[in-house]
Formats: C-alpha cells, structure tokens, sequence
C-alpha cells in the first residue's frame, strides 16, 4: 500500500513538472495561444465544454459505438475463434485469407465504411467491430488449441459431454489468452473509432477534432486529444480490473 | 481366488505413423494377458518405453486396442466410470480450489449430493489435506497436487482405480510419504489398484503382485507375487523378504 502512494506520488510530480515545462515554454518563446496554448487554457476550454455539455454528448457518442462495435467484434471473434480452432482444415484453407486480413491496416476502410454504412453510427461500429475481431479471434485459436491432452483425458474418463469439454475445459483454458485479445481489441477499437468519426460523422470526439481542424481552434484540438487519451486510460485499466479479477488463478496475476 | 474384475487377454497395440506410402508401423504391445482380482493391489514395472502408459490407457477406453479384449467386470454406474485415473501430473484444473477440483466429477456426471462433499472432506482428511481446501493448484506443492488428483480419483467411490506413475515426479522422500498415504487410504478403502511404475521397491512395498513388462516390443516377462504381511509400513523395507524381492525383480529388469 505504502509503496503504491509513493508511485502515485511520483507520477503526480511528473504530471505537474510538464505543466510547469509547458507554460515556462509558452512564456520563455511567447508563442502565440494558436499555435500552443498555455496549459491552463486546455483546462478552461475543457470546463467550458462540459458547462455546455458539448463533451458529454460527444464522449456519450463514441462511447456508444466503442460499446456496440467492440462487443459484437468480440462475440463474433470469440465464435470464429473456437470454431477454427476446433476444425483446423478450415483454418488451414482461411489461413491466408485470415493472415492478409490480420496485417492489413483495417482502418483504411473507413472511408469505404462512411460510403456505404453513412454518417451514423453504424459505419464506425462496423469499423470498431472489424478492428476488435481479429486480435481476438487469433487469441482464442490459441488459447483452445493450448488445452493439453491430459485434461481431454481427464474428461473422457469423467464421460464428459461435448459442451462440458467446452464450457469447463477449452473455454476457461482459453480465457487468460481471450482477455489479452480483448485488451489488444479494446484499444484498437478506440483508435477505429475516432479514426472512423474523423471521416465522416455528425457527433462524437473524431467529430470535434474536425471541428477543431476546420477552424484552427488548437485549444479545442489539444482539449479533444486528452480526453480521448483519459478515455482510452479508463477503458484499459478498467479491462485490467477484469482481467485481474477473472484470472486471479492464473500465473500471470502475481500479487 | 477371489472375483476377477480386470481381464486382459492378448491384448496387442500397433502405432502407425508415417505419410501414406511410407507407413511406419510400431508395435507398442504384444500379446499382452494378465488379470487383477478385487481388492487386489497390482502394479505394472518396466522400463520406459515398455508400454505401461499405453495398456493402461486401453484399459480404461481412452486408446482402442489393436486386437484382444479388456473386460471389466465391474461396470460402475450409468454416468460414473468404473475407475478412477490418476495420471503422472496432477492434471488439476487451475481455476479451481483443490476441493472443486476434487468434486469436478460430480459436477460432470451432474449429481452432487450432501453426503458426497462429506466423503471428499474425510478424503481430505486421509491425504493429509486438511486446511487447503480452498488453496489454488498453483499454490500448491507437487505432492500435495498429486494427493488432490488421488482425491478426485476417488471421490465418486469408483471400484477400480487405475495410477500411471503418480509419483515419478517427486523426490524420494515425497514419493515416500506419499507411498504411505496411499497405503492407507488403500487398506481403507480396499479398492482394485492397477498402479504403474519404474520403481522396484515401490513397486514391492506397494503391491500384492507385479506384472514386470519388457520392452521391444512391449510385452509381460513375468508376475511376481508380493508375500510380505499387511499392514505394512517403512520397518518392512528393512527384512530380508523385501531384498529378496527387489533383487529377484532387478534380475528380471536386466
Ligand atoms: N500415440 C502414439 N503414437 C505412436 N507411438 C506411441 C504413441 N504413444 C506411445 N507410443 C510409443 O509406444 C511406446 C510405449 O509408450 P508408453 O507411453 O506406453 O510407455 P511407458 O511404458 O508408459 O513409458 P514411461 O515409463 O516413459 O512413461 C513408446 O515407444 C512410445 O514411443
Ligand atoms: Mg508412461
């Protein structure tokens, strides 16, 4: 506990000496407030936002697609993951279809998403959805297939049913390799989204960007882009809680 | 003699590998016959590679023969196997309390009652476990994991229980202890034990009788009988009886 407060100490003195940085800089070079703003001005800007509940709407918005496209990316890679895991001759038939899709950059589709889906919120969930799939199909291939043979042993003896193998054995084997495809997914998925939103959108954080883009509004730009980074924050370390708290029996949690 | 509940009769395992045109074939087993009486404390010895892993696979279903027949006479009931297996790593889920793991068949076959989680307690109890009920597999020792994997073997009170070499991995002086505990969980539980090892004297200390198995190809040179009294304990690892016996299996092996 004492060493946490000490590490929380640190980094509060890191965050304070690159304001104190940041403003000595504007000061020392008198930079004009449209091409770097002083520090404070980002957190008036930000105040201001919310007194208008621009921000709230604009989180609320992104959020909600992060939520729809991410969880149906991931149900959809969670299927398909066991799936090819468990018939390696269609693996092996999709494997390169499945390796050029993997390592292609899946945010260049956006353009083509905004195209056919529009301006709504369905063309950056389908994005979202896209981007998250993969990192989590390829991890539940690998947490299925990593099951050892004695633990099939073990359930043939018990004449244990298909899906008991499944539910009790492959899926929970799979889970500490799940949730790191999860934590890939979740932050790709941030990325689509705003990415996604910047292309063409009617709300949503991508969407002020542009905003502050069209009207040289620096202020706007710099108060948009810490948002999205506390959000990206919050969302991780709130997958980390979970993956803490359903992997407490695994190696990796080490307390 | 008493009821025979395992009867192996020339049972034979070929392995095939190889692509299709050029099959390798190898013979793991060859004629292999042998039977174990109830309550009967049998132990299969021989080298590695000699096919222990594999005859007891075939007994227990998870590997067809290649010929011959085991029957069992002992059938279990409709959803609990006839045996127990205990396998050479404890083969112990990691997201579970050595206690759920212990009662994991239940929850496979579906039917758990009060007075079953009673029994795991007292087995518990006989393992020397007590206290670690809710202690993870990985805070576990290898031993102790071993002692939850016989446990778990044992707690829907099957007949027969089947051991590949359940304590290979540990040092002596675990497998020592452990040796004891299973004694005594054995004489009171008198269950059919068909127990794998390469270990001479354990294989003495433990059994009524020994199947000493041979390699290339795998096949059985001879049964020995145990005669040394019961109960026993360490002191009888010190009679000449004992010696005899290691000796006597030692020649055998070479
Ligand atoms: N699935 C398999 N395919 C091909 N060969 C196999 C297979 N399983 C076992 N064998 C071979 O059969 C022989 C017997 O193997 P087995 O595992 O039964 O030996 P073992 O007596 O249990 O040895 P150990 O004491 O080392 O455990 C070995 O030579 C092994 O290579
Ligand atoms: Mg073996």
């Amino acid at each position: 506990m004492k060493k946490g407060f000490r590490n929380y100490l640190l980094s509060g003195l890191v965050f304070i000496a690159i304001l104190v940085i940041w403003k000595v800089a504007v000061m020392v070079l008198k930079t004009p407030t449209h091409i770097l703003p002083p520090p404070e001005a980002i957190l008036f800007r930000f105040i201001k936002l919310i007194e208008t509940s621009v921000l709230q709407k604009s989180v609320l918005a992104t959020f909600e697609e992060i939520l729809y496209g991410f969880s149906s990316g991931a149900a959809l890679g969670i299927l398909f993951g066991y799936i090819l895991a468990k018939l390696p001759v269609l693996e092996k038939a999709l494997s390169p279809y499945i390796l050029i899709m993997q390592t292609a950059p899946k945010i260049s589709l956006a353009p083509l998403f905004v195209l056919w889906f529009g301006l709504g919120i369905l063309s950056k969930v389908v994005l979202i959805a896209l981007v998250t799939l993969f990192p989590v199909m390829i991890n539940m291939i690998l947490g299925v297939r990593s099951t050892e043979k004695n633990y099939y042993d073990l359930m043939k003896v018990l004449k244990a049913k298909g899906w008991q193998v499944m539910v009790k054995l492959e899926l929970m084997n799979a889970l500490p390799y799940l949730m790191t495809g999860l934590r890939v997914g979740l932050v790709l998925s941030i990325t689509a989204a705003v990415i996604g939103e910047m292309m063409g959108s009617k709300a949503g954080l991508g969407f002020l960007l542009i905003l502050g883009n069209e009207m040289y509004d620096i202020t706007l730009l710099l108060t948009v882009i810490v948002v999205i980074s506390l959000l990206s924050f919050f969302l991780d370390i709130a997958m980390k809680k979970l993956q803490e708290k359903l992997l407490f029996w695994h190696e990796s949690t080490v307390r | 003699m008493s009821e025979i509940i395992v009867d192996v009769k020339n049972v034979r395992k070929i392995f095939t590998s190889g692509t299709k045109k050029e099959r390798k074939e190898f013979s793991a087993l060859e004629a292999v016959s042998f039977t174990v009486s109830k309550g009967e404390f049998v132990s299969l010895l021989g080298p590695s590679g000699c096919g222990k892993s594999t005859l007891l696979k075939i007994i227990s279903g998870l590997l067809p023969a290649s010929s011959g027949v085991v029957s069992i006479s002992e059938t279990g009931t409709k959803k609990a196997p006839p045996f127990g297996f205990v396998f050479q790593d404890s083969v112990l889920l990691p997201w579970r309390t050595a206690f759920d793991n212990a009662l994991f068949p239940f929850e496979i076959m579906g039917s758990k009652e009060k007075a079953d989680e009673a029994r795991v307690k007292e087995l518990f109890g006989l393992a020397k476990l007590n206290g670690f009920e809710s202690s993870y597999p990985r805070q576990l020792s290898g031993g102790m994991k071993q002692r939850v994997s016989i446990v778990r073997a044992l707690s829907y009170n099957p007949p027969i229980l089947l051991m590949d070499e359940p304590f290979g991995a540990l040092d002596a002086i675990t497998r020592d202890n452990l040796n004891n505990v299973l004694l005594e969980i054995w004489e009171s539980t008198r269950k059919t034990v068909l127990f794998v090892t390469h270990s001479i004297s354990e294989a003495v200390y433990l059994s009524d009788r020994i199947i000493v198995m041979g390699t290339k190809p795998g096949r059985v040179i001879k049964e020995v009988p145990v005669n040394l009294p019961r109960p026993r304990n360490e002191d009888v690892k010190l009679t000449p009886e004992f010696y005899a016996s290691v000796k006597e299996l030692r020649e055998l092996l070479k």
